[in-house]
């Protein structure tokens, strides 16, 4: 029969096949990669653990029952809003503690007022701009009696103290800026700006709008020199190999900056300042 | 997660390079605490005798000192006395922070000289009475002298915690060791190494220190 003659054929044919398919390099199926793992991670935990510095004002301060409120502490929640988790807030009175903390893995993100500058940038990283501001000066009035000071080159004299808050662009500023002052370095902006209102120190140099708003509530005792000294933009940091949540962010803070929303919550926290009232009464 | 670098090379090096700075913190964090240890030894000697005294306004008052200060945190009492006394010394920002430490230690130094006083034994101030002194002759002449010199390696001992209690100060910005690792912080970002070589200069300050005032105390003890 024609048939068994062809039948060891067709089953060393099968056999073969059977073998052939079976060492044939597997089409191994192709590795899952998550283009979202970061924010994957986020949305797992359920919460984004934003760090941040209060007495910053007003962009994160502490009411009068302890809550922590302001410009960025609005921007962290509207991000953990969007990406559908808790905002955690670690408040960290340090302001040089926050970097180390979140590359420790302690955050998730610094929303502190934090200026964009390329030292930092080596650390972590920075999205785009949310804000832009600049260096201001504080003085004390009866330090500075019989001194005509109307910018914040006639305080570069020796025997006056500029306090700044160590780390901050005011601090690096103020190093730049004054040659024959004294500068004293203090523990955060709080303890900086009481140096001022004391008496201790001559004059403070910080972040414009929070000079402002210090010099408005003390104005027996203070006045602000306004004049920007340097133009800083201020930026949102992410630990480095996250560039997911970076370009996510990055994409959020498009929409955001000069929103509605934004524009919204300018009005309250820079120009109507409802929340002053409930501020605790210096 | 992130990474410390506990043993990144480079991490070292980078906090190394900041020595100076902290070798000036030396200086600055041992005038804080020998200023601070001398107004504590004043305070506590008046206060701890003040303690034993049988008018009960001088013992209230020192009662109400040595409690409110061992019930409150140092860097409360610091900020109050910071704040609360620095436009008084316009300026001089030594003096507050020396009485604020001061302050605190003197309450400890007021137990351990109370401590030292009634360790001296009752027959010694009957005595002293007996041969015509006053109360105050005999305090002064015979049980102080005596109570002062069994305290002394406990005295030490408090300069050693003072040591390291005047790190705090370092929150008003001076610049004794602990605002040394602060400042290095602040332009490396690194907050793990540089803590770890200052906790080692404090180290080597306070160790010896403790070994001395270890040998110091054998040595009273043997006196008696």
């Amino acid at each position: 029969m024609k048939f068994r003659k062809v039948l060891p054929l067709l089953l060393i044919v099968a056999v073969v096949a059977t073998i052939a398919v079976a060492c044939a390099p597997k089409e191994t199926a192709a590795p899952v990669v998550d283009h979202f793992a970061s924010i994957n991670a986020i949305k797992k935990a359920g919460k984004i653990v934003i760090g941040t510095s209060s007495g910053y004002f007003p962009f994160e301060m502490v009411d009068k029952n302890g809550k922590l409120i302001g410009f960025d502490i609005d921007l962290g929640n509207l991000i953990a809003k969007e990406l559908g988790v808790k905002a955690e807030w670690k408040d960290i009175e340090d302001f040089t503690g926050l970097v180390p903390a979140l590359r420790a893995g302690q955050l998730d993100l610094i929303i502190a007022g934090m200026t964009i500058k390329a030292s930092r940038a080596l650390e972590v990283n920075f999205t785009t701009p949310y804000f832009a501001t600049g260096q201001a000066v504080l003085v004390n009035k009866d330090k500075v009696k019989g001194m005509n000071i109307t910018k914040a080159a006639d305080l570069d004299k020796a025997g006056v103290v500029i306090s700044v808050s160590n780390g901050t662009t005011g601090h690096f500023a103020a190093e730049r800026l004054f040659k024959k002052a004294t500068i004293r370095v203090m523990d955060g902006s709080t303890t900086a700006g009481l140096e001022v209102l004391s008496g201790n120190a001559t004059a403070m140099v910080f972040d414009l709008d929070w000079i402002a708003i210090y010099a408005i509530d003390n104005p027996a005792k203070t006045f602000a020199l306004l004049e920007p000294l340097t133009v800083e933009n201020l930026g949102i940091a992410v630990r480095p190999g996250q560039a997911d949540l970076l370009y996510w962010l990055n994409t959020f803070l498009t929409e955001y900056v000069g929103n509605e929303d934004y524009m919204e919550r300018y009005d309250y926290y820079f120009e109507a300042m409802p929340w002053k009232a409930d501020m605790p009464s210096g | 997660m992130g990474d410390i670098g506990a043993f990144d090379p480079l991490k070292w090096q980078r906090t190394f390079d900041y020595l100076p700075n902290y070798i000036q913190g030396i200086p600055m964090t041992i005038a804080i605490s020998g200023a601070a240890l001398l107004i504590a030894t004043l305070l506590g000697i008046v206060a701890g005798v003040m303690r034993l005294s049988k008018r009960s306004y001088l013992s209230g008052v020192a009662t109400v000192y040595v409690e409110f200060v061992r019930n409150t945190p140092l860097l409360v009492q610091l900020f109050v006395v910071y704040f609360g006394l620095a436009p008084l010394w316009s300026g001089n920002r030594f003096i507050p922070m020396a009485i604020g430490l001061g302050l605190f230690a003197g309450a400890y130094v007021a137990e351990i000289v109370r401590a030292g006083i009634q360790s001296i034994s009752k027959g010694q101030l009957e005595a002293a009475l007996s041969c015509g002194m006053t109360g105050t002759q005999a305090m002064m002449l015979v049980i102080l002298p005596q109570a002062l010199r069994r305290i002394l390696p406990a005295l030490a001992g408090q300069f050693i915690s003072l040591i390291k209690d005047s790190s705090l100060i370092s929150v008003f910005g001076y610049t004794e060791l602990t605002f040394a690792a602060k400042k290095v912080t602040a332009a490396t970002f690194l907050g793990f190494h540089p803590y770890v070589l200052v906790a080692g200069f404090y180290f080597v300050i306070c160790y010896p220190l403790s070994l001395a005032v270890r040998a110091f105390e054998r040595r009273t003890a043997r006196i008696g």
